[in-house]
């Protein structure tokens, strides 16, 4: 048998082999096979909200600004626009009323930003681009009709509040034509990161014709085969082997496709990391996006010009359920708080990012994580901590005095809450057990395990539990936890990305801040007017919420981030956002691709590489 | 006897109708009690976008409502666009997967059929002779390890090591990616089939009728096939079936592996992912295979043996 299956494949692989040698072809043309993840769910600009998809997408598309590196960093320079500016004006938004109609709010100091298009600039079937574009791919994907995740993307825009129904009479967004190369929109708060806004994806202008062609039934359906895909950036799609490869090829109505080097670029669909990485190593692809967590040491030493580690913004934490009873004799929130505090000083980041990360992760302090910017200079995180000297909010433990130090402190803290603890054997003889919930992945289980055990050593028990993905996500966003696995990437360069999640209505509000028993615990001090002294006894929608609402309404760039940092001190004081590392983003790319750059949130960028 | 058979076909044919609508039933039903729905995300969705979803799925209606519409999309195989891939018709989605699936595992089921007949038969002739002995520890192997090993060591040996055959279908014409999934596929039913045929063989081989033909002076090889052959084929055409009808569904682990586009993976995604009318898709494309191959097994089994009635 053995014998039969072996013989049978060799003379059919034979025979394949001399096929593909046969049809190479003689043209030289630059392609690249690379494989980022596996079928994307939407490459519908508007629908889209993966970072693959996103890749795919600033590809194929393109927006008023467009990442580009120079020198050793990434600029934001325009790409569709050839010009946009900005003046103060009389910006009017629009809320939902109690009534079910629309209230005026007027903003004095406002922003109305003037773009003027590129002129010639051309959808990829040759049509142009014009201001209407804009005007409707916005208001498209502004929409909650539409159902698009990042729909909420808009909401700095005025009128940009979500269309909760079809009527005429729902207000579109503050857009207006000048001409079919210039149009204004309207800002109530003018946010230092228009211009990453403006090259995000779902900012990106889709065809109207086409997609009122195809999408017939169901929005998205003209973005799922190249026949229809009508692309207005440096490629165009060529094929879609659905669940197998999207190939793109060069856009030549793309205004700067002289620039554009790659004439090709195939992504495979794959997600399994084993076959991902036998693809890469056969040489079949030329970059891939993921590694096996168990290979990552041994591809470290036996690639070291092509395993790349890039800084991500991401940040893998702990969330404790700020309503949680498991913990009985912090009985107050200000008890809680210092067990919460305690438990997260016992955890060992330093072994868990190099024993199993080991991804290059850095040990994390703070909630918002390295590399976001910081108008004061430098990053957010040079800034953090209570002194705002970039301390974060407890040691890293990075030497085992420092670990040692934390873990005093923890015990500490347990015992001023009033749990006992044993000299002779330094054990806690009556910290309850609770369970520590996560998500089913080996990384996740492996972190897990470890927080298990060291938390065993101090005589606490920690129970494990793990949930696939929906039920997970469920269970965190109900709150029906004690203790569960997070991470949070950013979707722009800006602190708001990550605190807004914890105001008392986000969705993402895992901790259930502000609800619950907690709406009422009104034991919260902040500086919510900025004069200096902190004002006591809040609740966290008086404090939290308010310094959300504040730094979201703040023009100063230098009084926005007070709140901002304000906002973060708050939240790392309840010890209910326990981090453990900021996350990397691993990749490995062969060495005779140049050109080639990621960005900070994770996408890649093929356009300028070349293959030598 | 044909208005026998005519009348077992449509018994068999209402009660297969019967299944069908029982496993869509319970799957509807336990769908509904998974926590979790398809618009939970990492990054939450507002209300008003989830009811606009809800609204244009016909998700707020009552569960009821939504059973009847799934059973009514269920007999007429039409069940609407996936909620996850978007603006994607859930059977352009099957179709297009479950072509590769249906390629290879219809080869590897004829391979596995073939040589476990031959290597079953060829062990039980030459009971406890070296080649019997050594059918019998690959066999067991075979059946004792996990896919996704013999898969990983198929793939680094002869695809990344060797550089036979490509790792990935991505960007290569011919069938060259497709060759070590169907032996991967094959292995499990081959060692089993095998097995099945050499038990029954050995057993055939004991009855008084084989002596009898051996009696009458009839040669070993027609003894065999025309005689032995026949009733030894009884277990294998039960097995058979089913088989067929999972491994044309394809295997996850599999496709993973050798990254090829088949529906194996939906399987599992699709209930990751809350995507209902996929997770329907899915499982009554599986339901529908199931109850057509146990049916021709059925068939086949009654047409080898004839002793066996049809009521």
């Amino acid at each position: 048998m053995r014998f039969k299956n072996k013989f049978m494949f060799a003379f059919l692989s034979a025979s394949v082999l001399s096929l593909i040698a046969c049809g190479g072809t003689a043209a030289k043309t630059q392609s690249l096979t690379v494989c980022l993840a596996s079928e994307p769910d939407s490459i519908d600009p508007a629908l889209n909200s993966a970072v693959d998809g996103a890749t795919l997408l600033v590809h194929l598309d393109a927006g008023l600004y467009r990442y580009q590196k120079v020198g050793n960093g990434l600029k934001l320079t325009l790409d569709l626009a050839k010009d946009i500016t900005k003046a103060t004006a009389r910006v009017v938004d629009h809320v939902p009323n109690a009534e079910g109609g629309w209230d005026e709010v007027v903003y004095e100091n406002g922003t109305r930003y003037t773009v003027t298009l590129r002129d010639g600039i051309k959808f990829s079937d040759g049509t142009p681009i014009t201001s209407d574009d804009f005007i409707y791919s916005w208001n498209r994907a502004s929409g909650a009709t539409l159902g698009g995740d990042y729909c909420y993307m808009f909401e700095t825009i005025a009128d940009g509040v979500y269309h909760e129904t079809d009527d005429e009479a729902c207000p579109s967004l503050a857009m207006k034509k000048i001409s079919d190369t210039q149009f204004t929109f309207d800002v109530m708060v003018d946010v230092p990161f228009m211009d990453q806004l403006l090259a995000f994806p779902t900012y990106f202008p889709v065809k109207k014709a086409t997609i009122d062609a195809n999408d017939t039934q169901e929005p998205g359906t003209w973005a799922t085969d190249p026949k229809t895909y009508v692309s207005c950036g440096a490629y165009k799609m060529t094929a879609w082997e659905h669940n197998s490869s999207i190939t793109l090829e060069k856009n030549p109505e793309y205004w700067d496709a002289a620039n554009i080097k790659m004439d090709k670029i195939t992504f495979a669909l794959s997600d399994d990391d084993n076959a991902i990485l036998a693809s890469y190593k056969s040489n079949q692809y030329d970059m891939i996006d993921s590694v096996p967590n168990d290979q990552i040491d041994a591809l470290k030493a036996a690639y070291p010009n092509e395993f790349v580690i890039a800084g991500q913004m991401g940040t893998y934490y702990i969330s404790f359920n700020v309503n949680s009873k498991v913990f009985a004799k912090a009985d107050t929130q200000e008890k809680a708080a210092k067990v919460r505090k305690a438990l997260g000083l016992f955890i060992d980041r330093n072994y868990i990012v190099k024993e199993i990360g080991k991804a290059g992760q850095t040990v994390a302090n703070a909630f918002v994580s390295e590399g976001l910017s910081d108008p004061a200079g430098g990053e957010f995180v040079d800034h953090n901590g209570p002194t705002g000297k970039g301390e974060g909010y407890y040691d890293k433990g990075e030497t085992d005095a420092a670990y040692a130090a934390n873990v005093a402190e923890g015990i500490k803290l347990l015992k001023e809450v009033g749990y006992a603890y044993d000299d002779a054997s330094k054990k806690f003889t009556d910290f309850p057990a609770f369970k520590y919930l996560y998500n089913t992945s080996t990384g996740h289980q492996k972190i897990a395990e470890n927080i298990r055990d060291t938390l065993k050593n101090h005589g606490i028990t920690v129970n494990l539990e793990n949930q696939e993905w929906a039920s997970f996500l469920n269970t965190r966003k109900e709150g029906n936890y004690d203790v569960a696995r997070n991470g949070w990437v950013a979707d722009y360069d800006d602190p708001s990305s990550y605190l807004s999640m914890w105001t008392t209505q986000s969705g993402n509000n895992d901790s259930q801040f502000g609800r619950g028993d907690h709406a009422n615990a009104a034991i919260y001090s902040a500086d919510t007017d900025l004069d200096g002294t902190k004002e006591t006894g809040l609740t966290w929608a008086q404090s939290y919420d308010v310094l959300m609402d504040k730094s979201a309404k703040e023009a100063d760039p230098a009084k926005r981030f007070k709140y901002l940092h304000a906002a973060e001190d708050l939240l790392m004081e309840t010890g209910a956002i326990c981090p453990i590392y900021y996350y990397t983003d691993i990749y490995m790319i062969k060495s005779n691709v140049k050109g080639f750059f990621s960005s900070p949130l994770g996408y890649k960028f093929f356009m300028y590489a070349t293959k030598e | 006897m044909n208005k026998k058979l005519a009348f077992y076909l449509l018994k068999r044919l209402l009660l297969g109708v019967v299944t069908y609508l029982v496993v869509i039933s319970v799957t509807f039903w336990v769908m509904q009690f998974v926590p979790g729905g398809p618009w939970t995300k990492e990054r939450a969705m507002s209300d008003a976008v989830i009811q606009a979803l809800n609204e244009r799925y016909g998700l707020d209606q009552p569960l009821f409502i939504q059973y009847l519409r799934y059973l009514g999309r269920g007999l007429i195989f039409d069940f609407g666009v996936s909620y996850k891939y978007k603006g994607r018709e859930v059977t352009s989605i099957i179709f297009d997967c479950f072509q590769f699936s249906l390629t290879i595992g219809a080869i590897a089921a004829i391979l596995a059929l073939v040589v476990g007949l031959v290597l079953g038969t060829y062990a039980a002739t030459h009971q406890n002779k070296f080649f019997d002995r050594a059918i019998m520890v690959l066999t067991t192997a075979s059946v004792a390890m996990p896919s996704f090993v013999i898969s990983l060591i198929l793939l680094y040996v002869f695809a990344v090591n060797l550089s036979l055959v490509p790792t990935s279908p991505v960007g290569v014409d011919g069938i060259g990616p497709y060759i070590l999934p169907v032996i991967a596929e094959s292995l499990y039913p081959t060692a089993y089939i095998t097995r099945l045929v050499r038990s029954s063989t050995l057993d055939t081989l004991g009855q008084d009728y084989m002596r009898t033909a051996k009696a009458k002076g009839l040669a070993p090889r027609r003894i065999l096939i025309k005689h032995g052959m026949r009733n030894s084929l009884t277990p294998v055409i039960t097995y058979f079936g089913p088989m067929f009808a999972s491994i044309i569904t394809g295997s996850l682990v599999v496709e993973k592996v050798f990254q090829i586009p088949g529906i194996g993976r939906y399987f599992f995604l699709s209930i990751q992912n809350r995507d209902y009318p996929l997770i329907m898709g899915t499982t009554c494309l599986l339901a529908l295979l199931l109850i057509v191959f146990t049916l021709l097994s059925d068939i086949a089994y009654k047409i080898v043996n004839p002793r066996v009635d049809f009521d």
